[in-house]
């Protein structure tokens, strides 16, 4: 029921935000505040209650009969890695919330709607373990997020947003026919209709055919995730979108995509998986390391952000690919992690274009001075997006590599030099925004440096980094006997690696 | 200003003789195997003690002069190929830093991102191709009608 | 001859049991007398609307009490040789005279300042509206022509109403002739086709048709497919409709769009079901290509187009060759033997029927609503800034348009949803492969009517007029909330649907 309510909320809050602005244009960031920091609360007594020596795998689930002509149940349930999951997307919601508040002026009922609609359809993508419901979430979430982008996006926004949509729209419709493929093959061998997660875990379909299934599974996540080749999206949906469309975007949608090759594709298809895994760390090896080198080259400042997290997101492809609790713990650190960093250095962006009115870093330039406080921030997610250690974002990238390193000894080694060339481009960043000479030809005298909404944001980012980075355990725990039955169950996958 | 550089100085030639107590962590170091010499010991210590006495010769006493020894070409050299850090920066510089932002600079637009144009041009020249039979000719559309019925039926006799 | 006139079990006489099963078609028809009668003591638009919608609206209840019956268990019912009455008539009906009665209360708006005879718009509406469930409760090749006839008559006369003046009046005239001399050319194969079926299997009740093949069962079953084709505007025989729709009154094309497709769509559906029919191969690959083609050609073409009602012309014979595909699939055996594979082909295509129709219509609505017979907002261009200046209408288009691009929340993406798995469970690979692609790109020009939509309103430019809404359009808003709701709700729960279409399916 608790999971129920969340997703509720999120639903209903979104339209009560729209409906509001009638009364006051102020109501809706209100309202959409109270829905998400409410979801937080259910959130933090399930962690609170929770038993790490427990039994069952789901912590909570719910139940309903819904489309049963085609075996389609609405089933909801949450272990360990979903709930930190949930937990990262209802705690950047708040971030998001908060970003929006001065920013967006424009339309903001509908704005907030678009907003809550968007984490609900990410909350229900994490905790669906019916296929349908999951495939369901999985678009429904792309609609708002659309719609934020090609309302309150910026001067390339149509560009953009149909590109995203349709990136991840076509992608989707691989997913559905392997689904659909699955779900027939199901039917044939056990004679009844379903979609639900634990019964298609059951069906093993081997050989070729498999091979094509997960290859539309992988090519859907790996579009979200997103990896090399699938992510020329995401530089345009970034730097196009408000700053709370990006802290959205890097900070939760990007997540669904390694959620979903961690649930999904790796258990119910570990034979092909096994035989996928050189591609896979390749393509990961291929994303930390080219989308480091892009990053490198882009003037525009959400552009090279964008890419910078395609990079970091393949340490999470590696981990994942491990497929050992040291990998997979990895996976989930980084995408907390980066899930806060990228945030935050998104809003920094957002924070930089509203001040200046540019995204070019060109035009940028010894900020230092004029904005001291904003430049500090900005210092500390630079230094944490590159693998501080103490910071979460090194326990995330260390443990994915540890986890590689038991698999490939070569994709671990390249993979190393991410953290040297993510140290290049944070730092180069720093350089050429906030240090360096002032830029003669733009008026920055009266910039204003961060107020305390921005600060009370950004203070509560660096808190959770800290946390993770100094505490992991209390994140790893909750997580460990998910992602322990998860990799541990799949036997075929590992007798199928054993032999490569 | 002094004092601490003393300290620094005392500490850089005879600090080695402290023992830090790293047995717990590291293994012990084997024995025999990475026994130094005492010659190195010996010249390990006696450079630094040569470096200080012809510094002060240069320019304590000023017994040799250093603007000879700078009008000698290879002298020259050598100093500025010291002063640069044993060339260290120029070798990263050609070795890594050159490499990478020339590397970084050629794609700026990530050729990746080509891909999806081609299918955005493949789309649009189909658009066209099929616009074109769109002529608002009534004969044409008839022809097509006629034309389609033989083409079903044939196929169907094939088929 | 004479012996095979004989050998069909005609009923020697029509009892009142018969006619009461008629009855749908028996109040259309009354209300037409009556409407002509009234038309000629004296013109009254309004009345002649009340009178129409009265006619469909106790056909479409009578309709709806005898699928009552039939899902609880009552029989299904030849009545002669020529009618059928069973749930799949029943619920076509159902459908067919309310959405009738969404058109009537659009073109009354639609038709209101029109300065000409307006009431003959309404008896050609009721005409159709006749010939379509005619069509759908057919047995017969007779009645099938009758049924097809009547609709497209009327259909002629609509499109070619004199709405237009100017420069205008040639467009739908343009259209109307168009599609009067191509329709009578597939009329006419169609008519072949029957006539060769006739010759190799001895009857017209295709209800009813034996085992048979041999080629002139073959190419009598492609002509007959033909002359659907056209009417369902499949490549190759699509040329007509994007001229057709973009020329004629908006009420007209959104009656061609959704119930002259329907009703010939419940034609084929019913022929295909036919076993015999289903499992001849050739037909069938023949069918999958034209599924192919239509789906890949409607939408590149409607790819750069700005005229929405073209744009919903190429949408449209993509959206046939999607139902094509659950359509051809019917009759195909499943691995595990048995039929299960079919009735979900079947339940899908019917479902895919439904859906496309209410979608179709609430398109339509929409543009109607800020449209009138002086001037239609036809431009995408027309509909830039809606959402900023009238939220609820925009909201119904943008879920109309949507759930014609198949995304989830709407009835759109359930009834994509399950032609996909009849194709994927019938290993139909390269239907697959085209309904994704098709899919890819109609999104791009959906898309394009959602951006337009969201786009801020340009003060310097005269923006469209929004209808005021005055007594005479009170009816069109309420016809577009319900088909938001219906399609909103079918998205979510579509269950009850679902288990209606089982026991229609079941004929």
């Amino acid at each position: 029921m608790t999971l129920l309510w969340i997703l509720l909320l999120l639903f209903f809050g979104g339209v009560l935000a729209w409906l509001s602005e009638i009364f006051d244009s102020r109501f809706p960031r209100w309202i959409a505040l109270l829905s998400v920091v409410a979801t937080f609360i259910p959130l933090l007594q399930l962690y609170g209650s929770f038993d790490a020596q427990r039994e069952s795998l789901w912590i909570i689930e719910f139940s309903r009969s819904w489309i049963p002509s085609l075996g389609i149940n609405f089933m909801l349930a949450i272990d360990g890695l979903s709930l930190l999951l949930v937990g990262l997307t209802s705690f950047l919601g708040i971030i998001a919330v908060g970003a929006a508040w001065v920013e967006i002026r424009d339309r903001a009922g509908f704005f907030y709607f678009n907003l809550l609609w968007t984490l609900a359809g990410v909350v229900g993508v994490f905790t669906a373990i019916d296929l349908f419901l999951f495939f369901f979430f999985w678009e429904v979430m792309l609609i708002p997020m659309y719609f934020i982008i090609a309302i309150w996006g910026h001067e390339n926004k149509r560009y953009a947003a149909t590109k995203f949509f349709l990136y991840t729209q076509f992608t989707g419709m691989l997913l559905l026919v392997s689904l659909l493929c699955l779900v027939y093959f199901f039917t044939i061998q056990y004679g009844y209709l379903s979609f639900a997660y634990e019964d298609l875990l059951r069906l093993e379909v081997g050989g070729k055919l498999e091979m094509w299934l997960m290859l539309g599974f992988f090519i859907a996540f790996a579009t979200k995730l997103p990896s090399v080749p699938f992510h020329s999206w995401l530089p345009d949906a970034h730097s196009q979108a408000p700053t709370a469309g990006s802290v959205l975007l890097a900070g939760v949608l990007l997540k669904t995509g390694a959620y979903g090759l961690i649930r999904f594709t790796l258990p119910l298809f570990p034979e092909s998986s096994a035989q996928f895994t050189p591609v896979a760390l390749t393509l990961a090896v291929i994303s930390i390391l080219y989308c480091a080198k892009v990053a490198l080259a882009q003037s525009d400042i959400k552009r090279l952000i964008a890419y910078t997290s395609v990079s970091h997101m393949g340490f999470v492809l590696l981990g994942i690919y491990a497929w050992n609790l040291i990998g997979l713990q990895g996976a989930m650190m980084t995408m907390l992690a980066h899930g806060l960093s990228a945030a935050a250095l998104f809003s920094l962006a957002g924070g930089l274009q509203g001040r200046l009115h540019t995204r070019d870093m060109r035009r940028m330039g010894g900020l230092w001075a004029l904005v001291p406080r904003m430049a500090v921030v900005a210092l500390f997610f630079s230094v944490a997006a590159l693998g501080m250690p103490g910071l979460g974002n090194f326990v995330g990238e260390f443990l994915s590599l540890l986890g590689v390193f038991s698999v490939s000894i070569w994709a671990a080694a390249l993979a190393a030099l991410g953290m040297i060339v993510a140290s290049v481009y944070s730092l180069w960043v720093m350089q050429a925004v906030f240090q360096g000479a002032q830029n003669p030809e733009e008026d920055q005298a009266l910039l204003s440096d961060l107020d305390a909404r921005e600060l009370a944001l950004y203070g509560l980012m660096m808190m959770g980094l800290i946390l993770l980075g100094l505490f992991p355990n209390a994140f790893l725990d909750v997580s460990a006997i998910a992602l322990e039955h998860l990799s541990s169950a799949s036997d075929a996958f590992v007798a199928v690696r054993g032999r490569l | 200003m002094a004092a601490p550089l003393l300290v620094l100085m005392v500490l850089a030639l005879a600090g080695g003789l402290i023992h830090v107590p790293t047995e717990s962590v590291f293994a012990a170091p084997g024995h025999g195997e990475h026994q130094v010499s005492t010659l190195m010991h010996s010249i390990m210590i006696a450079v630094p003690l040569l470096g200080i006495a012809l510094s002060y010769l240069f320019y304590g006493s000023r017994t040799l002069s250093v603007e000879r020894l700078m009008s000698n070409n290879v002298a020259r050299g050598l100093h500025r190929f010291w002063f640069a850090g044993w060339g260290f920066d120029g070798l990263y510089r050609r070795l890594f830093i050159t490499p990478y932002l020339w590397l970084a600079a050629i794609n700026k637009r990530d050729v990746v991102d080509t891909a999806s144009e081609f299918l955005v041009i493949l789309s649009e020249a189909g658009n066209a191709m099929l616009a074109r039979s769109q002529s608002g000719s009534l004969r044409w559309y008839i022809l097509s009608v006629v034309g389609g019925t033989v083409l079903l039926i044939t196929l169907g006799g094939v088929l | 001859m004479e012996k095979e006139f004989a050998a069909m079990p005609i009923t020697p006489a029509v009892d009142f049991d018969d006619l009461l099963l008629l009855l749908p078609h028996e109040l259309i028809g009354l209300a037409i007398v009556v409407g002509m009668l009234s038309v000629a003591i004296g013109r009254n638009h309004f009345v002649s609307t009340v009178i129409s919608t009265a006619g469909m609206f106790a056909a479409g209840v009578a309709a709806a009490v005898q699928l009552y019956e039939l899902t609880m268990g009552a029989a299904t019912t030849m009545v002669t040789a020529l009618f059928v009455i069973d749930a799949l008539s029943a619920l076509f009906i159902t459908l067919l005279t309310f959405s009738a009665i969404g058109i009537a209360i659009m073109s009354f708006a639609y038709f209101h300042k029109l300065d000409d005879a307006r009431d003959e718009f309404q008896l050609l509406l009721s005409l159709a509206t006749l010939g379509a469930i005619t069509l759908v409760s057919s047995a017969h090749f007779i009645t099938v022509v009758i049924g097809l006839e009547m609709l497209s008559m009327a259909l002629y006369g609509m499109i070619a109403y004199p709405v237009h003046s100017g420069a205008w009046a040639a467009n739908s005239l343009e259209s109307a002739i168009k599609y009067l001399t191509l329709s009578a050319v597939a009329s006419a194969t169609m008519l072949f086709g029957m006539a060769l079926i006739f010759a190799a299997t001895g009857t017209l009740v295709f209800l009813e048709i034996a085992v048979s093949t041999g080629p002139l069962f073959y190419i009598g079953l492609l002509m007959l497919f033909v002359g659907a084709a056209f009417k369902l505007s499949l490549v190759p025989f699509h040329l007509w409709t994007p001229d057709v729709y973009q020329g004629g009154p908006l009420p007209a094309v959104a009656f061609l769009a959704t119930l002259g497709k329907v009703a010939v769509a419940v034609f084929v559906i019913r022929l295909f079901s036919q076993p015999q029919i289903g499992e001849v191969v050739a037909v069938s690959t023949v069918v999958a290509l034209v599924a192919m083609a239509s789906i890949l050609a409607g939408n590149l073409l409607a790819l750069r187009q700005t005229n929405l009602k073209r744009l919903l012309a190429y949408s449209s014979i993509a959206h046939m060759g999607y139902l094509l595909i659950a359509v051809l699939s019917i009759s195909v055996p499943s691995v595990s033997g048995g039929n299960a594979t079919s009735s979900l082909a079947l339940e899908s295509a019917l479902f895919y029927l439904l859906v496309y129709s209410l979608l179709s219509l609430g398109a339509f609505g929409c543009a109607i609503l800020v449209s009138s017979s002086e001037a239609e907002a036809a431009g995408v261009e027309d509909y830039r800034g809606l959402f900023w200046r009238s939220p609820w209408l925009a909201s119904a288009l943008l879920v109309m348009v949507l759930g014609l691009a198949g995304i989830p929340l709407t009835a759109g993406f359930i009834a994509k949803f399950q032609v996909l798995f009849v194709a994927v469970s019938g290993s139909q690979w390269a239907l697959v492969g085209a309904l994704v692609i098709g899919s890819a790109i109609g999104l791009f020009y959906y898309l394009r009517v959602v951006y337009q939509m969201l786009m801020p309103v340009i003060e310097t430019k005269e923006a469209f007029a929004l209808r005021e809404i005055g007594l005479e359009s009170l009816g069109l808003p309420l016809v577009l909330a319900v088909l938001t709701i219906v399609v909103l709700w079918l998205g979510v729960y579509p269950e009850p649907l679902f288990t209606l279409i089982t026991a229609a399916s079941s004929f």
